[in-house]
C-alpha cells in the first residue's frame, strides 16, 4: 500500500507527495503529458530530442547538471510514445536545489543554439548506437509501420529517419516547448525525506508563479481495427534468424488489460512459461523466447519474440507457436497455471516498490491514466482475472487477422 | 514577493549515513550467514554465493555453465518442475555469475520464505546437471555469443580483457565458439562437486526475512547432509598477469561506430589510495558532468555516452574508459579523450570541480543504499573480499577530506599515458 496526497497549485499543476524517511533523499518526479504519439509524422523522434534539450539550461540557469551535482544530486529522464518522465534524486537538506532546477525548466529554456546543434549529433549516434549499428536493432523500425496504418505508434520514439532529427530547427523547438511544457500538462511528484507541509510550501514558491498554458488537447485517429494478417521478410547480417510476431491489444486502462498481461505471462514468463518448456526446452525450435504486453496508453500490442536454432526458419518457428496458441484456444488455462500466473504477478507489484524513483513514477503514471489510487488496485485487478476471459481473448483477438509478423533471416 | 531565480538556493552538507554491517551467524557446519535487517516491505532476498567464478575453473565456460544450470534438475524434479514450483510461491530464482564468485538469489515474499527455501535447498544441494537442459543451454548460450559478437562493444570489451590479462588469465573474457564444443556436461558437473560445497559458501540475507530465518537455513544448508566429495576447492595464491601495451584495432569494415577502451591494470580497494582513484576516476569520467562527457558528448556530440570506471577484484584491478563513436569521428574522439588524460594530469582538480565531485559521491553513495537489496550488496562486498567492517565510513571520509593535490598524485600515478591500453573495434 503506498500512501500519498494529492493537491493541484493554483496554475493547475498536479502535485503528489508520498513520504518515506528510510533514506535521507528526496526524489523529484516531473511527468510531461506528451511523448512521440504527438508528433507530426514529417518531424518524428522530436519529443526524444527534447528531452535532450531540457538539460541545455533554462532561462535563469545555464547549465542543469552542475548546480545539482554540486549539492550531492543525480538526474535522468526518458521519452516514451506516450509520455516523457524527468527525475532527480537529491539529499533532503538540499531538496529546494531540485525545485528550483525543475521549475526553471518548466518556465522556459535557454533555446540555445549551441546545445540544439550538439544534442542533434547526440540523438543522431543514440540512433546509430541502439537501432542501426547492432544486430536486430532494426526491427522495431520494421514492425511499427507493420502493425500500425494510421496511429503515430507506427514510429519509434527514436524517430522515422536520422533526416527528422538532422532537420529539426530553433522555431519547432520553441513551438513544441510552448505547446507541451507547462503546468497544466505536467504532474509533479515529491517523495521521500520530506513532509506535506515543506513539499507543498517549496512548490507554491517555486512552481505556482509559472503561468498555467494551455492544457494540451490530444485528438488522434484510432488505428483501425485490422483485417487480414501482414507481414515482412528481411534477410540481415545477423548470426541467427528470429521471428517477431504481434497482435492489437486493448490500452493500458482497459479492463481486459490485466488479462492480456497474465496471458503475456502464461506464454512466455520464466522457466515454467508454455512456450519456455515447449518450444525452447522440449521442441528446440527457438533458442530463447519472450512473451510481453506493450502496456501503451493508447490501444498497444501483445508482442512475441524469438530467435530459432540453427536450421530452422521463421516460417517454421510460427507454426510451431501457433501450434501452442491453438492449445490454449481449445483447452484454456489451467486453474493451477492462472493461479501461478497471478502469485508472480502480485508478487513482482510488491518488489517493484522496493525503489523510492520507481514508486515516484508510478504515481505520476497512475495520475496521468486519470486516477492516482489505482497504484494499489492492480493487484486485485489481476486477482479478478478468470478463465474464461483469457479464453474469450485468445480465440477472438489472438487471431492471425489481428496479426503482424516481421521474418528475420540469418545472412552472414 | 518573487523570487530570483537566478540565485540557486543555499547549498547545504550531504547527510552521512553509517552502513551497518552485520557480524555473521554460523550454521552447524559452519557456514556464515549475514542477516541484513532494513525496508519497509515484506520481502526478502536471500543469496548463496559460491566461490565458483572465473577464478575457480580450469577451462572456459565450465564456470559460467555451472551458474546458470544449478537450478535445472535434481534427480527428483526437472526444470520446469523447478520453475513451476517456485513460481507457485510468486518468488524468483536468479543466478549471479562474476569473475571471482556465483550466486543463487531467491527472492520471495516474507510468507513464503519457508516453502520457497526448501525447494532452493534442494535444487543446489542435488543439482545433477540433466543432459538434456546441458544442451539448450549450451545452443541458447552459443547463440547468444554469436550475436553479441556482432556488436563492436562486445567485441572491444571481451579482447580488452585479454589484452589486460593475457588469454589464460581468469578474468580475460575472451571466447572462441570453439570453446562451445570443448565444454561438456561431464566438465560441468565435476565442477559443481568440487565448488558448490558447504564450506565453499557464504549465505547473504537481506530484507525482512521473519524471525526464524535462521533456522530455515540451519534446516536446508546447516545440519542436512550434502553430497560428499574428496576434491576440495583450490584457489591460486596470486595470479600473473601477461599484459599487453599499446594502440589495437580490429577493422570492421560497414560499422556505423567505433567502440574504444582505452585504460590499465591499477590498484584496487585494499589499496588505501583507492578512494582517491574512485575520485580521480569520477572527475575524468564517472558521471554526467564528467570531463569526458562534457568534451566528447556536451560539447562535441561525438557520442551518446562516455564514461571510465574501476573494476577492482580479488586478484587484480583495472581502470577504463569506454564509449562508441561515430565511425567517422573516431580519431577526433581518440584526440579528444587523450587531451583530456593529458590535461587533467598537467593541471589537475580546481577547487570547484573538487567540491562538485565530492558532493556528487556522497550523493550517489546515499542513493545506493536506497534498497534492503542494495545495502545487502555492500555487505557483500565487505565480507566477500574481507574488507575492513568499516570500509564505506573510511571510504567516503577519504573522499570528503581528500584535497586537489592528493588527488593530482593518484592521477599522475595511474592515469599517466604510459603503459595505456587503446582498442579500438571499427574504424578508425
Amino acid at each position: 500500500m503506498i500512501k500519498f496526497s494529492e493537491s493541484t497549485l493554483d496554475n493547475g499543476l498536479k502535485v503528489i507527495h508520498h513520504r518515506d524517511e528510510s533514506v535521507p533523499l528526496v526524489c523529484v518526479n516531473v511527468l510531461y503529458d506528451v511523448g512521440a504519439r504527438d508528433e507530426d509524422e514529417d518531424k518524428t523522434g522530436f519529443a526524444h530530442l527534447f528531452e535532450h534539450l531540457m538539460f541545455g539550461g533554462s532561462i535563469n540557469i545555464p547549465n542543469y547538471d552542475e548546480p545539482l551535482q554540486k549539492v550531492g544530486g543525480e538526474n535522468n529522464a526518458f521519452t516514451t510514445n506516450d509520455l516523457t518522465n524527468y527525475y532527480l534524486t537529491v539529499p533532503y537538506p538540499n531538496v529546494e536545489t531540485g525545485f528550483w532546477l525543475e521549475s526553471d525548466r518548466m518556465l522556459s529554456l535557454a533555446f540555445s543554439e549551441k546545445s540544439l546543434e550538439v544534442q542533434r549529433n547526440v540523438v543522431i549516434e543514440e540512433f546509430k548506437q541502439r537501432y542501426l549499428n547492432q544486430p536486430y536493432g532494426d526491427v522495431w523500425l520494421l514492425m511499427r509501420p507493420l502493425a500500425y496504418k494510421h496511429h503515430p505508434y507506427k514510429w519509434d520514439t527514436i524517430g522515422k529517419e536520422i533526416s527528422h532529427i538532422e532537420n529539426a530547427r530553433m522555431e519547432d523547438v520553441k513551438d513544441f516547448f510552448n505547446r507541451f511544457y507547462n503546468p497544466s500538462n505536467a504532474t509533479l511528484v515529491i517523495a521521500g525525506s520530506i513532509g506535506f507541509e515543506q513539499c507543498m510550501d517549496l512548490a507554491r514558491k517555486w512552481f505556482e508563479p509559472i503561468s498555467p498554458g494551455v492544457k494540451f488537447k490530444r485528438v488522434l485517429t484510432p488505428e483501425p481495427a485490422q483485417t487480414e494478417k501482414r507481414s515482412l521478410k528481411v534477410t540481415r547480417p545477423v548470426p541467427v534468424s528470429a521471428l517477431y510476431k504481434v497482435w492489437h491489444m486493448p490500452c493500458r486502462m482497459d479492463p481486459d488489460y490485466h488479462a492480456w498481461d497474465l496471458l503475456s505471462d502464461i506464454f512466455g514468463r520464466g522457466n515454467s512459461s508454455r512456450l519456455q518448456v515447449n518450444l525452447v526446452q522440449k521442441k528446440k525450435i527457438f533458442s530463447e523466447i519472450n512473451m510481453s504486453v506493450s502496456g501503451d496508453l493508447d490501444p498497444g500490442l501483445l508482442v512475441f519474440s524469438g530467435k530459432l536454432l540453427p536450421g530452422i526458419s521463421p516460417e517454421a518457428g510460427e507454426e510451431a507457436l501457433e501450434e501452442e496458441l491453438e492449445k490454449f484456444r481449445k483447452n484454456g488455462a489451467g486453474e493451477q497455471e492462472l493461479g501461478k500466473v497471478i502469485n508472480k504477478a502480485e508478487s513482482s507489484l510488491i518488489f517493484s516498490e522496493i525503489s523510492l524513483q520507481n514508486r515516484a513514477f508510478n504515481l505520476a503514471l497512475a495520475s496521468l491514466m486519470g486516477n492516482t489510487s489505482m497504484i494499489n488496485e492492480e493487484a486485485e485487478k489481476y486477482r479478478k482475472v478468470k478463465k474464461e476471459q483469457l479464453t474469450d481473448i485468445m480465440l477472438n483477438k489472438v487471431v492471425d487477422s489481428n496479426a503482424s509478423v516481421v521474418y528475420y533471416n540469418a545472412d552472414l | 514577493m518573487t523570487t530570483d531565480r537566478s540565485i540557486a538556493p543555499p547549498i547545504n552538507p550531504v547527510p552521512r549515513v553509517k552502513l551497518s554491517v552485520p557480524e555473521p551467524l554460523f550454521l552447524s557446519n559452519g557456514i556464515p550467514v549475514y542477516i541484513v535487517e532494513a525496508g519497509a516491505l515484506d520481502l526478502c532476498r536471500i543469496e548463496l554465493l559460491f566461490k565458483a567464478g572465473n577464478t575457480a575453473q580450469e577451462k572456459k565456460l565450465t564456470a559460467s555453465f555451472a551458474s546458470s544450470l544449478s537450478d535445472s534438475g535434481t534427480p527428483r524434479l526437472n526444470a520446469e518442475q523447478i520453475a513451476e514450483s517456485i513460481d507457485a510461491y510468486g518468488a524468483f530464482l536468479e543466478n549471479e555469475f562474476f569473475f571471482d564468485y556465483a550466486s543463487v538469489n531467491l527472492y520471495s515474499l516474507t510468507r513464503h520464505v519457508e516453502n520457497a527455501s526448501r525447494i532452493l535447498g534442494e535444487v543446489i544441494r542435488d543439482a545433477s546437471f540433466p543432459e538434456n537442459e546441458f544442451e539448450v543451454h549450451s545452443a541458447f548460450s552459443r547463440q547468444r555469443f554469436l550475436v553479441a559478437m556482432k556488436k563492436v562493444q562486445h567485441i572491444c570489451s571481451r579482447k580488452f580483457s585479454d589484452l589486460l590479462f593475457g588469454n589464460n588469465h581468469p578474468y580475460s573474457t575472451a571466447l572462441e565458439e570453439s570453446d562451445f564444443d570443448a565444454i561438456t556436461s561431464h566438465d560441468v558437473r565435476r565442477f559443481y562437486h568440487r565448488f558448490y560445497r558447504p564450506d565453499n559458501l557464504m549465505i547473504f540475507v537481506s530484507g525482512q526475512p521473519g524471525s526464524n530465518i535462521l533456522s530455515i537455513l540451519e534446516k536446508e544448508f546447516g545440519k542436512i547432509a550434502w553430497p560428499s566429495n574428496d576434491e576440495k576447492p583450490v584457489f591460486p595464491k596470486t595470479l600473473i598477469p601477461v599484459s599487453e601495451s599499446g594502440k589495437f584495432h580490429i577493422k570492421v569494415d560497414d560499422a556505423l561506430q567505433s567502440a574504444i577502451k582505452i585504460g590499465k591494470r591499477c590498484y584496487g580497494r585494499k589499496d588505501p589510495r583507492f578512494p582517491l582513484l574512485a575520485l580521480a576516476n569520477t572527475a575524468l569520467g564517472g558521471y554526467f558532468g564528467s570531463r569526458l562527457m562534457a568534451n566528447i558528448r556536451e560539447d562535441k556530440g561525438y557520442t551518446y555516452g562516455i564514461g571510465s570506471g574501476i573494476m577492482s577484484l580479488e586478484y587484480d584491478a583495472f581502470w577504463s574508459i569506454s564509449t562508441e563513436v561515430g565511425a567517422d569521428v573516431t580519431a577526433d574522439a581518440l584526440k579528444e579523450i587523450y587531451f583530456e588524460i593529458r590535461k587533467m594530469n598537467e593541471s589537475g582538480l580546481s577547487q570547484d570541480e573538487l567540491a562538485t565531485v565530492k558532493n556528487y559521491m556522497l550523493g550517489s553513495f546515499l542513493g545506493s543504499l536506497d534498497s534492503p537489496f542494495q545495502i545487502g550488496d555492500k555487505v557483500r562486498t565487505i565480507a566477500f573480499y574481507g574488507l575492513d567492517k568499516n570500509y564505506y565510513e573510511y571510504f567516503t571520509d577519504k573522499v570528503s577530506s581528500a584535497d586537489a593535490l592528493e588527488v593530482g598524485r593518484v592521477f599522475n600515478d595511474v592515469f599517466s599515458e604510459e603503459n595505456l591500453v587503446e582498442l579500438v573495434v571499427g574504424l578508425r
